[in-house]
C-alpha cells in the first residue's frame, strides 16, 4: 500500500509542473499590460515612467523562465502574489474561497452519493419496472439540464414563490441548502445510472449464483459483494462528476453569490485581477489533481489486483 | 423407496418456452454417487440448476417434483429455498471463478455464508477443516482472495465451504473438467474421502466417462433431455445397453493409438420436443416403430434402466 | 444451444427497430438544424429592436414568449439565437474530432516519442477541470462566440485523439496492414485508405455522443457572459442578460434555458440510438 501510495504521489510531479507552467503561460499570454492594468485599477494619472517603474518592480522586464521559476517558488511557499484590486495577498483570499467552495463540493457530492446509490440499486436489482422507467427519465432530463437552469429554477421556486430562501445565499448551513441541491441534481442523474449499469453488470456474474447456491442471504449478496466489486466504476464517475462539478460550482456560486473560489474568479475576470484568477485557476486545478489521487487509492483499497500493474 | 435422499420424478423443466429436459427420473440413496453423462446440451446441467431452484437461472419445472429427504422442494418460496441451499445442498460449479466474489477474502466469504444460515464462524475450525482435507498452507488460506489462487485450489475452497455448512447432498456441474489432471484428481480424491467419511451423497454432472468410472457408483446417461441408462456403473460401463451408450464408450479414446469410433452427427436441438426416441437419427438399429413408440425407462436387468434394448441381442 | 434459432430473430428485430429509432431521431435532428438555420428569416418581430412601452410583457399573442428587460420579442431572439447556439455546437464538435482524429491517429499509428509527448499532453489537460481552464481562457481572451470555441476546444480534442489512438494502434497490428506494407504501399496510403475508413464508425458515434456535453459548455460560458458580445441573441447569453429580472420576467429566463435543455436531450437521445445500433452492429 505505502509503496503504491509512493509511487502514485511520484508520478504527481510532473503532473504538477506541467499545470503551473500552463496557468503561467496562459497568463503570460494574456493580452494586455498587467503593470498598467495595476495602476489603472488603483486609479490616478498612469504616465510613462510611473508605468516603466511599475513593470519593473513586478519583474516583468524578466525572462519567461526568470519569471515562471520566480512565480512557481513563490507559490511554493504559500506566496501567491498580491490582487491588483486591492492590493492584500491573493493566497489568503484563496483560502478563505476555497473553504467555502469545499464545503459545497463535498456537500453536493455526499448528498449525491446518499440518494443515487440506493435509487441505482433498487432500479437494478427491479429492472424495467415502473420506478426504474420514472427514474430513467428524470436522470435523462438531468442529465441534458444546463446547471445555470436548475440553480435558477430553485432559485424561483424556493426563493420567489415559495419565499423559503433569501434570494442572495447568506454563507451560511441554510444558504447552502440551494446551491448544495443544485449541484446534485445533475450528478444523482449520472450517478444513479452508472450505478444501475454497474450493478447488473454485477448480478449476472457468476459469484452471484454461487452465493445463492450457498443460501447467503440477498442482502448480503447486494450490499456487500455486488456493490463492493461496483464500487471502483463509480468511484471513477464520481471522480469524473468532480471535474464537472468544480466547473460548475462557478456557475452556481455566481448564481447564488456563493463566496467559493469559483465565484472569485468570475468577479476577479470581469476586474481583470490576473493574479487571483491565476491561483483560483491553480489551486482548483490542484484540488482536481489531489481528488485524481485519492481516486487512484482507493481503486487499490476495493481491488487488490491494481497493484500488479 | 422411503428411505432416498433425492427423489426426481417425472421431471420436465423449460427455458422459457424451450423444453430442455423431459420425463427425467431417478433416485438417489444416502452416501451414493451418481454420476450423469451425456454430450453438451443433452440436459444434464438443467438437471442440476432444477435441483437448486434459483429462479436467476431460468429453469421452470413444468411437470413433476423433486424430494429431498422426503421433503418436497419442487415449488419452495425464495427464503424457504435460501435456508435449505448450503445447509442441505451443496453445489460446486464447472467455473472456477463461480462460487466465490474474486476480490474478497475466503475469510469474508465464509463467514458470510456462515452468518446466513445463523451458524458461528470458527476461524480454528476452518483451519482444522483444510488440514483435513490436506490443503497446503492450511493457516494462511482464509486471508487469501480467490484471483490469487489456482482454479483447482477455488474448487477445493469451495469444497471446504461445504463441509463446514455440512449439506447431505453435493451437487457438482462439471466440477473438475476445466482442471489440470493433477487437481482433477485432488478434486475427485477429496469428494470420495468426504463420501466415507460425511456420508455425502454426490449427483456429479461430467462428460468424462474416465472421471465417472473412477467414483461413481450409479451412471446415467442423458441423450438430448431424456435419461436413456441409468443402473449401477459397473453394469452400465460394462454391459450397455442403449444404442447410444455403446456409441458414446466406443467414441472415448483409448490407449491403443487407434482413432475412436466417432459418434456421427449432432444430437437434434429440440429433441425433448420429440415424441418417439429422438436417438433415431443416429441410431443404427433402429426401425420404423421407434420414431412413435413412447419414451420409457424399463428395467431391462434388475437395477439396471435403458428407455431402449433394441440392440442387445446383437 | 437450443435457444440460438428464434434468438437470432428477436436480435434482428431489436436491430431493425433501433435503426427505425435511428432514423426517426435523425429526422427530428435534422429537422431542427434546417430550422435554426432558416429561422432568422422568418422572425415574427425584430431580435434587436428594444421598446421601452412593453419592457417585460407576460406572454402574449402579440408575443407569444413575452419581452425581455429592453422590450425586446423573446421568440424573435429564440429562434434569432437557435442558429448560433446550435451552429457554434456544431462547428466545435466537427473542429474537435477533425484535430483529434488526425492527432490521435497518427499518434496510434506511429508510437514512440511524439506519440508519448502528445498522450502525456492530454493526461494533463484531462487532470485539470475543463471548465475552469476554459473559463480563464474565454475570460483572458475577452467575450466572443470564436474564443469561447477556442476555450472549449482547447480540452475538448483530447477525447477523440485518445480515442482514435487506440482504434489506430489496434488496426494497425492487424495482419492485411503487414500485407500492404510488404507490397510497398506508403504510409499515407495506408492511413487513407485502411486505418481511417476502418476507425470512422466509432468515431462518429463518439461524436454524436459529445454533442449534447459540448452544447452544455458552450452555454455555460456565454451565460457567464465570456460568449457572444451584447446584443447578439444566443440562447445562454439571454439567460444571463435577464435573470436579474428572474422574478418579474421568468420568462424571458426560462425560454432560452429550455430551449437549450430539450436541444440538448435532442442530440442526447439520437447519439444514444445511434450508439446503441452501433453495438448491436458489432453483436
Amino acid at each position: 500500500m505505502l509503496k503504491y501510495s509512493l509511487k502514485r504521489i511520484i508520478k504527481l510531479i510532473p503532473v504538477l509542473v506541467a499545470i503551473t507552467l500552463m496557468v503561467f503561460t496562459l497568463m503570460y499570454l494574456t493580452p494586455g499590460d498587467p503593470a498598467l492594468q495595476k495602476l489603472t485599477s488603483q486609479g490616478g494619472a498612469v504616465t510613462p515612467e510611473l508605468l516603466a517603474a511599475e513593470r519593473h518592480e513586478m519583474g516583468l522586464d524578466r525572462p519567461f523562465f526568470v519569471r515562471y521559476f520566480d512565480w512557481v517558488s513563490n507559490i511554493v511557499q504559500g506566496d501567491f502574489g498580491n490582487s491588483y484590486s486591492d492590493d492584500q495577498p491573493v493566497a489568503s483570499k484563496l483560502l478563505r474561497a476555497l473553504a467555502y467552495t469545499g464545503a459545497l463540493a463535498a456537500a453536493s457530492t455526499l448528498l449525491s452519493v446518499v440518494i443515487a446509490l440506493p435509487i441505482g440499486v433498487y432500479t437494478a436489482i427491479r429492472k424495467d419496472s415502473i420506478f426504474d422507467n420514472i427514474v430513467r427519465i428524470f436522470t435523462f432530463t438531468g442529465n441534458a439540464m444546463p446547471n445555470f437552469l436548475i440553480a435558477l429554477l430553485l432559485m424561483f421556486l424556493f426563493c420567489i414563490k415559495i419565499k423559503a430562501f433569501p434570494v442572495i445565499a447568506t454563507a451560511s448551513l441554510k444558504g447552502m441548502f440551494l446551491p448544495t441541491l443544485a449541484l446534485s441534481i445533475p450528478m444523482i442523474s449520472r450517478f444513479a445510472r452508472q450505478t444501475r449499469a454497474d450493478v447488473m453488470c454485477q448480478l449476472s456474474e457468476e459469484y452471484v449464483i454461487g452465493m445463492h447456491a450457498r443460501g447467503v442471504k440477498e442482502r448480503i449478496i447486494l450490499f456487500r459483494n455486488v456493490l463492493h466489486n461496483s464500487a471502483g466504476s463509480i468511484i471513477t464517475i464520481v471522480s469524473l462528476q468532480i471535474r464537472v462539478l468544480i466547473g460548475g460550482s462557478v456557475v452556481t456560486e455566481m448564481i447564488f453569490r456563493w463566496p467559493g473560489v469559483g465565484n472569485l474568479m468570475i468577479n476577479s475576470i470581469t476586474t481583470r485581477d490576473y493574479p487571483v484568477v491565476q491561483g483560483a485557476v491553480l489551486i482548483l486545478s490542484i484540488l482536481q489533481v489531489l481528488i485524481n489521487l485519492l481516486t487512484d487509492l482507493s481503486y487499490y483499497v476495493i481491488d487488490k489486483r491494481i497493484s500488479m500493474d | 423407496m422411503a428411505n432416498n435422499l433425492l427423489e426426481i420424478n417425472n421431471l420436465t423443466v423449460t427455458y422459457g418456452d424451450f423444453k430442455i429436459i423431459t420425463e427425467v427420473s431417478f433416485a438417489m440413496k444416502p452416501g451414493e454417487i451418481v454420476c450423469i453423462a451425456g454430450e453438451s446440451g443433452c440436459g444434464k446441467s438443467t438437471l442440476i440448476k432444477s435441483v437448486l431452484g434459483i429462479k436467476q437461472l431460468g429453469a421452470q419445472i413444468q411437470v413433476g417434483s423433486i424430494i429431498l429427504d422426503g421433503r418436497d422442494i419442487t415449488h419452495l418460496g425464495v427464503e424457504e429455498r435460501r435456508q435449505i441451499l448450503g445447509t442441505q445442498i451443496g453445489y460446486v460449479p464447472q467455473n472456477t471463478r463461480g462460487s466465490f466474489n474474486n476480490i474478497r477474502s475466503y475469510d469474508v466469504q465464509y463467514q458470510e455464508a456462515m452468518r446466513s444460515h445463523g451458524k458461528k464462524f470458527n476461524r480454528d475450525e476452518a483451519v482444522k477443516c483444510f488440514d483435513r482435507l490436506n490443503f497446503p498452507d492450511s493457516d494462511k488460506l482464509l486471508w487469501y482472495q480467490p484471483w490469487e489462487m489456482s482454479g483447482g485450489m477455488n474448487q477445493r475452497m469451495a469444497i471446504a465451504l461445504a463441509v463446514l455448512l455440512g449439506p447431505k447432498l453435493m451437487l457438482c456441474d462439471e466440477a473438475t473438467s476445466v482442471l489440470d489432471v493433477t487437481s482433477q484428481k485432488e478434486v475427485i480424491e477429496e469428494l470420495a474421502k468426504l463420501r466415507n467419511e460425511l456420508g455425502w451423497s454426490i449427483l456429479f454432472i461430467t462428460h468424462n466417462l474416465g472421471v465417472a468410472s473412477h467414483i461413481a457408483d450409479k451412471l446415467g446417461v442423458m441423450y438430448a433431455g431424456r435419461m436413456v441408462e441409468y443402473g449401477d456403473i459397473r453394469k452400465v460401463l460394462d454391459d450397455p445397453i442403449h444404442p447410444y451408450t455403446k456409441k458414446l464408450l466406443a467414441a472415448i479414446p483409448g490407449k491403443d493409438r487407434k482413432l475412436p469410433v466417432g459418434l456421427e452427427g449432432r444430437p437434434p436441438l429440440d429433441g425433448a420436443e420429440w415424441p418417439g426416441c429422438n436417438f433415431v437419427p443416429r441410431c443404427d438399429y433402429c426401425t420404423e416403430s421407434c420414431k412413435t413408440k413412447p419414451y420409457k425407462l424399463e428395467e431391462i436387468v434388475p437395477g439396471h434402466f435403458a428407455s431402449c434394448s433394441v440392440g442387445r441381442s446383437v | 444451444m437450443k435457444k440460438e434459432k428464434p434468438k437470432l430473430s428477436r436480435n434482428q428485430m431489436k436491430q431493425l427497430k433501433l435503426k427505425r429509432k435511428t432514423i426517426i431521431w435523425g429526422v427530428i435532428v435534422t429537422l431542427v438544424l434546417v430550422l435554426s438555420f432558416l429561422a432568422p428569416y422568418f422572425l415574427p418581430h425584430d431580435p434587436l429592436e428594444t421598446n421601452a412601452q412593453i419592457m417585460r410583457q407576460a406572454p402574449s399573442f402579440q408575443h407569444l414568449l413575452g419581452t425581455d428587460n429592453l422590450g425586446r420579442d423573446v421568440l424573435s431572439r429564440l429562434l434569432a439565437g437557435a442558429r448560433t447556439s446550435i451552429f457554434a455546437t456544431i462547428m466545435l464538435v466537427i473542429i474537435s474530432f477533425i484535430v483529434g482524429t488526425v492527432v490521435g491517429v497518427i499518434c496510434g499509428y506511429y508510437g514512440g516519442v511524439l506519440d508519448d509527448l502528445v498522450m502525456r499532453f492530454t493526461d494533463i489537460l484531462l487532470s485539470v477541470p475543463q471548465l475552469v481552464l476554459a473559463i480563464a481562457v474565454a475570460g483572458m481572451l475577452g467575450g466572443s462566440l470564436v474564443n469561447t470555441m477556442i476555450a472549449i476546444g482547447i480540452t475538448s480534442w483530447t477525447s477523440y485523439a485518445r480515442l482514435g489512438r487506440s482504434h489506430a494502434m489496434r488496426i494497425r497490428q492487424l495482419p492485411f496492414i503487414n500485407a500492404c506494407r510488404l507490397t510497398g504501399c506508403s504510409d499515407a496510403h495506408i492511413i487513407s485508405t485502411h486505418v481511417v475508413p476502418n476507425l470512422i464508425g466509432p468515431m462518429l458515434v463518439n461524436a454524436t455522443l459529445e454533442i449534447g456535453t459540448t452544447m452544455l459548455s458552450i452555454a455555460g460560458l456565454s451565460f457567464l457572459g465570456l460568449g457572444v458580445a451584447p446584443p447578439t441573441p444566443e440562447w445562454g447569453a439571454m439567460v444571463s442578460e435577464s435573470r436579474s429580472y428572474l422574478q418579474l420576467a421568468p420568462w424571458a429566463v426560462f425560454a432560452p434555458a429550455l430551449a437549450i435543455l430539450l436541444t440538448v436531450m435532442l442530440f442526447n437521445y439520437f447519439g444514444e440510438s445511434v450508439c446503441d445500433l452501433a453495438s448491436t452492429k458489432e453483436a
